[in-house]
């Protein structure tokens, strides 16, 4: 299908935005309306959405409110069979919002409007007037009213996802040859499958920019941290403690490997990748400053270090940096960051910071105070990526400046892909912008395609690569 | 018909906050003539949740737990 937007010269098709010989990108395709409507059309309806974790919901009616795309969630453990479902938060008497907190725990949720109710298992059980002679005189059917669910949902080792279309393939086959890499960052310290909670409340804040920018091209974008957070690492209270990577580099060039950047065409994630040549995990390194927390971390390092002594990690294990799930999650060992489009040039950036959920009290403190030091809007190094998210905006928009493209032509014309390797996994320098050209070959086929038949992985043989 | 107590007047001014307040094991009389006991008041000052198992004759309702409105509800009984 061919998609075309309005803009202000007229109507154009997407793909024209797009130039894959130069390797450039439109700006229109930023601060577009049109675009960004389509987008969550073609997009956010159809993607495997990240909601939460597990341990946001430890009890039965424990609840969150989440976001997919535009629209609010409510996720929640029903009292009765204990399972985790999500819902549209919308009334489906007249649309009001059903819950108003973001977290909590409650028996039912009842709509401030006009008292439709319903349950942990988002069936209607009350409305106003359902049994009065002078109201609906008992003939609402509340089995047909009940909150409107997500088409498919997973608990992936304790996060949760879902998406709004049926016909999505399952979340493993969404996420390709990356699930390997997911499972492996919801590992605790000592390599156990599901080792981990998340500090709740977490940082949530809004940015005043499009959501393509800091979802689609801050993983994984090298050259920026050398330039934008060289002040921080200066100072060595970023998680590298002083220039060129730091200890926590070294840990990585004790076990053999080659690092790349790559982005899979078809899938649309990618990010960093290193190719270990060797099985094993290295030695831990010590790094904390507060009394006590390496010694845990230590112990726990020697468990994991036998789970894998005979394994190679996967590629984005072993602190090898960080890959973006498509469309809007980015992924590290540590943090997982969540961007949520509202408009198109404002984005909700989430926070989650996962510990071993078995940790005594002053390492999972110590891991806090680490978390707040360096990330969100008062972190010393994420404030540095915030001012770059905040301008470019603005700075791209005018009448003027919209007509410029975006240069993502770093390492164009160099990726490879292996020998008979699946799909369309393109492997690239370690300071190349293939994962950004992957994510937009992805973003037009989303665009174009008329529904899950016409996306990868339902069809093998399909190839999305772009440049 | 069983005696409504007039201690909670869930009628007058102050009945929102008198129905939040409700503590689980008083019985409700509801318009239809039913009579649950409360097993759980989410305190939201409208719903609250009535066992209705054990006055089965007056209920003509099933189920073990079931969620009722504020309209609904006349009053306390003993
Ligand atoms: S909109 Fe929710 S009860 Fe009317
Ligand atoms: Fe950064």
């Amino acid at each position: 299908m061919d998609l075309s937007v309005r803009t202000s010269k007229g109507d154009k098709f997407l793909r024209s935005f797009i130039d894959s010989e130069k390797g450039t990108v439109n700006r229109e395709l930023y601060i577009n309306q049109d675009v960004f409507e389509q987008e969550m059309e073609q997009i956010y309806r159809r993607c495997w959405l990240f909601l939460g974790h597990e341990s946001q919901l430890r009890n039965p009616g424990d609840f969150f409110v989440s976001r997919m795309g535009t629209e609010e969630v409510l996720v929640v453990r029903d009292r009765k069979d204990q399972k985790i479902r999500a819902f549209l938060n919308s009334c489906r008497h007249r649309g009001e919002k059903v819950c108003r907190y973001d977290q909590g725990n409650s028996l039912i949720f009842t709509c401030p409007f006009h008292a439709w109710t319903y349950d942990t298992s988002g069936r209607l059980v009350g409305a106003a007037g359902q049994n009065s002679p002078q109201g609906y005189a008992g003939d609402l059917k509340k089995e047909d009213w009940g909150l409107t669910e997500v088409a498919q949902f997973t608990n992936y080792y304790g996060t949760l996802w879902a998406t709004w279309d049926k016909d999505a393939p399952s979340f493993e086959d969404y996420l390709g040859p990356f699930a390997e890499s997911v499972r492996y960052m919801c590992e605790g310290s000592d390599g156990v499958d599901n080792g981990l909670e998340v500090f709740t409340p977490f940082q949530k804040w809004r940015v005043p920019t499009n959501w393509k920018v800091p979802a689609f091209t801050s993983s994984r974008d090298p050259e920026h941290g050398a330039m934008t957070h060289r002040s921080v690492n200066a100072a060595a209270i970023g998680p590298m403690r002083e220039l060129q990577g730091g200890d926590r580099s070294r840990k990585r060039q004790l076990i053999e490997n080659i690092t790349y950047v790559c982005g899979d065409h078809n899938l649309g994630h990618g990010g960093a990748w290193t190719k270990y040549l060797a099985p094993g995990i290295a030695e831990y390194v010590d790094g904390w400053y507060e009394d006590g927390v390496d010694d845990y971390f230590r112990e726990m390092h020697v468990k994991k270090m036998e789970k894998y002594k005979d394994r190679i990690v996967p590629p984005q294990g072993h602190d090898a940096g960080h890959f973006c799930v498509f469309p809007n999650f980015i992924m590290d060992a540590w943090r997982w960051r969540i961007w949520h489009p509202h408009e198109v040039g404002v984005v909700e950036r989430w926070s989650l910071f996962g510990v071993d959920k078995d940790a005594p009290k002053h390492v999972k403190d110590a891991v806090r105070h680490y978390v707040m030091r360096y990330n969100g809007p008062s972190g010393a190094t994420e404030s540095d990526d915030m001012e770059n998210w905040n301008y470019v905006y603005p700075a791209s928009r005018g009448a003027v400046a919209r007509e410029w493209d975006y240069n993502f032509a770093n390492g164009l014309g160099h990726g490879f892909q292996e020998d008979g390797a699946p799909g369309a996994l393109v492997f690239n320098g370690n300071r190349s912008e293939e994962a950004h050209r992957a994510r937009f070959s992805r973003w037009l086929a989303f665009m174009e395609a008329e529904s899950w038949d016409d996306l990868y992985p339902i069809k093998s043989d399909a190839n999305h690569r772009l440049w | 018909m069983p005696e409504i107590l007039k201690e909670y007047d869930l009628r007058g001014v102050q009945g929102a906050e008198i129905f939040r307040d409700l503590t689980p094991g008083l019985k409700l009389l509801l318009d239809d003539g039913a009579i649950g006991s409360i097993v759980i008041n989410p305190a939201d000052g409208c719903y609250i949740v009535l066992d209705f198992t054990d006055s089965p004759a007056e209920a003509g309702r099933s189920g073990e737990e079931e969620i009722v409105y504020f309209e609904e509800v006349v009053g306390v009984v003993a």
